[in-house]
């Protein structure tokens, strides 16, 4: 069926009218800044900001850049980053497949508690979270007393370090994947299941043959959402994270705040941008292969 | 990080806001200006909760109630706001407009609007009780005028130290003979951490190199900074965990839950958790010297063009009196500006171990970021 492109436009204009000036204009104008621009919108920031690079000759520079990319601590904490999101995301996958697909197969108290409990960290705001882990992850905390009383008197203290935000963005991300890996598994049907059973399939070729291409698309978006989802976080490792060597998020803040130097900072927002534009490529194509089969379909 | 970049713009889009709102809004209020009678005055503030309480819920009833046909409307502000709120005063001012509040509480941003002649002067004559603000308490900044003051203080468990250092030397001796049981939070995230480095940077500095860093801006002198900050780097093996906490509050839990057993923290916050209870009674504070760990008054301002000067004045002069200053002890552990023996006795023994009348300034702002950034480069 055909509407009139009318009417479509104006539906679509107010989401699009409020996107383009409250979150593209701004990004166009920090994106500027980070060049050396200091008129217009940034000339505000321009005059407060500290160690800012403006171009000597022409209108745009590169200098922020250099500096950030020449900074010891960004260079460490930009693989930090990298590492914890990738180490993170496999993680919470992987997990969010074996709570999803035992709930799939064994309807029961046990699995149904499994993924009830699972979802609660939905539910527990992000700052609360992190502060109960850092209780529990620390030196005198309930991880080591448990490891004490079992014989184990060298558990390790997870407190400040990258293991801590590793482990607490499987947390924080683990009920959206199991949410979503759950309902792709709802989606694929029974009765293919059955079939490739009767003609014989053992539990390893069905799983690899019928119930995983039938996921992958949920997979690759839920993976996604973990990932742009750690690449921007805060107040995790701002709380449980070690003081240099840290995700990106709180070096942004130091860097935008506390050494007034919001240009650099501002440079690195650029840079996580870019993961997360890296992250999501998989994603769009996600969507459009789903899209594709829809059509396929019908 | 799609949002650090909104957020960034979206300030700088909000000064343009507060810029255009600020010229609508204020017209009427310019005619009802000297018509005697009831009048009303904003007080605005974006210091933390305990502040906002503080004014809110006891020193603003207490003083519409002494001074009737005066109301206090209150209004708060995110800290984060202050270029922004600096930017719309100098706006009203520039055009001659009314004010967007008439009393300023605490901001960060009072010393930039005293040099930018913002601010209404201070005198004897106009607030009679300035005179009894002591000489160490006193502002350099036309316009500002101290109410309340906290400093950086070592806070420490009695039971496991029976004699704290009392000077920075003996500390950092007694730090490296304690590994683990010394912690301090990231200079970039709480006052208490700052202290504690530049007292550490101050030890190799002059007393005229310090004191141009906490007036002014100088790039070349901080190459004094180089010894203090390996001294820094030397205790990283022996702070708690090798590592340095977020935030103020964060060192006061460690020490609260038993896992250090000394910290820097300000002297007010550290008297509140006392008194709240997060920190056993055990917990007691002393103030180092050799030299000091820093800290700084709390300030009033009233904005030139503030259409109820005299309402303003009245209420910063009436901050002044001793009744008012032991509130401000009882409540939120302020040290008074006023000396203390003015106080009742109740009031001056909560400070026991601290020296409440000799407070060393904080670096400027501008010196303080490069501070911070130094640190986290080459100590953290």
């Amino acid at each position: 069926m055909r509407r009139r492109p009318v009417t479509g436009l104006l539906a679509i204009a107010p989401p699009v009218i409020v996107i383009a000036l409250f979150v593209g204009l701004p990004m166009v104008s920090a994106m500027l800044y980070t060049l050396g621009d200091t008129g217009g919108l940034n000339s505000t920031i321009g005059s407060i900001a500290q160690h800012q690079h403006t171009p000597e000759r022409g209108w745009l520079t590169l200098d922020a850049y250099r500096e950030v990319f020449a900074d010891e601590s960004f260079r460490a904490s930009l693989v930090a980053t990298i590492v914890v999101t990738l180490v993170a995301t496999v993680l919470v996958t992987i997990l969010g497949w074996g709570i999803a697909l035992y709930g799939r197969f064994h309807d029961g108290p046990l699995s149904r508690l499994l993924t009830g409990v699972s979802i609660v960290p939905m539910f527990i705001p992000a700052v609360i979270g992190a502060y109960s882990m850092l209780t529990f992850y620390a030196p005198n905390g309930m991880l080591r007393t448990i490891g004490l009383a079992l014989g184990w008197d060298s558990a390790p203290t997870l407190s400040y370090t990258l293991t801590g935000v590793t482990l607490g963005s499987v947390w924080s991300n683990l009920p959206l994947t199991v949410l979503l890996i759950s309902s792709g598994l709802g989606g694929v049907p029974q009765t293919l299941i059955d079939a490739s059973r009767d003609a014989g399939a053992g539990p390893v070729r069905r799983f690899r043959k019928v119930i995983l291409p039938l996921t992958t698309v949920p997979t690759i978006i839920a993976a996604t959402f973990s990932a742009i989802g750690i690449l921007g976080s805060f107040t995790l490792p701002y709380v449980l994270g070690p003081t240099a060597r840290n995700i990106l998020g709180p070096l942004m803040d130091d860097t935008y705040s506390a050494f007034n130097m919001p240009q650099q900072a501002q440079v690195m927002a650029v840079v996580v941008f870019g993961l997360a534009l890296v992250a999501s490529i998989a994603y769009v194509w996600a969507n459009y292969r789903s899209a594709r089969r829809s059509e396929v379909l019908r | 990080m799609k949002i650090r970049i909104r957020a960034t713009a979206l300030t700088a889009m909000s000064v343009t806001a507060v810029l255009t709102l600020a010229a609508c809004g204020s017209g009427s209020d310019s005619t009802d200006a000297a018509s005697g009678g009831s009048q009303e005055i904003v007080l605005y503030t974006d210091s933390d909760t305990g502040v906002q309480q503080l004014w809110e819920n006891k020193l603003i009833p207490a003083f519409e109630k002494s001074h009737p046909g005066i109301t206090v409307k209150f209004s708060t502000g995110d800290v984060s706001n202050q270029s922004a709120q600096l930017a719309s005063l100098a706006a009203s001012v520039k055009q001659d407009k009314a004010p967007p509040m008439d009393i300023v509480v605490d901001s960060g941003f009072l010393p930039d609007a005293s040099s930018a002649d913002l601010l209404t002067e201070i005198t004897t004559s106009n607030v009679p009780n300035s005179a009894d603000i002591t000489e160490a308490m006193k502002s350099s900044a036309a316009g500002v005028m101290p109410y309340r003051a906290s400093a950086v203080v070592l806070a420490y468990d009695s039971e496991k130290v029976t004699t704290p250092p009392t000077a920075l030397p003996d500390l950092v001796q007694w730090i490296k003979d304690n590994p683990g049981q010394f912690a301090y939070n990231d200079p970039s995230t709480g006052g208490s951490g700052q202290g504690f480095v530049q007292a550490m940077l101050d030890s190799h500095l002059d007393e005229a190199t310090i004191k141009a860093m906490s007036t002014g801006y100088d790039e070349n002198a901080q190459s004094g900074w180089d010894a203090g900050l390996k001294d820094l780097a030397a205790l990283t093996p022996n702070v708690y965990q090798k590592t340095y906490p977020n935030g103020n509050e964060e060192t006061l839990n460690l020490l609260g839950q038993g896992q250090v057993s000394m910290i820097p923290a300000w002297s007010d916050m550290f008297l509140t958790a006392k008194k709240n209870g997060t920190l056993p009674d055990s917990a007691k504070a002393v103030s180092i010297s050799d030299p000091a760990m820093p800290g700084g008054p709390s300030s009033l301002a009233v904005p030139v063009n503030s259409k109820h000067q005299e309402a303003a004045l009245q209420l910063m002069n009436w901050v002044l009196e001793p009744e008012q200053q032991a509130g401000i002890v009882e409540a939120i552990s302020g040290f008074p500006v006023i000396p203390s023996t003015e106080l009742p006795k109740s009031a001056q023994s909560v400070f026991e171990g601290m020296d409440t009348s000799n407070v060393a300034p904080f670096y400027s702002s501008k010196s303080a970021a490069d501070m911070n950034r130094k640190w986290s480069q080459r100590v953290a």
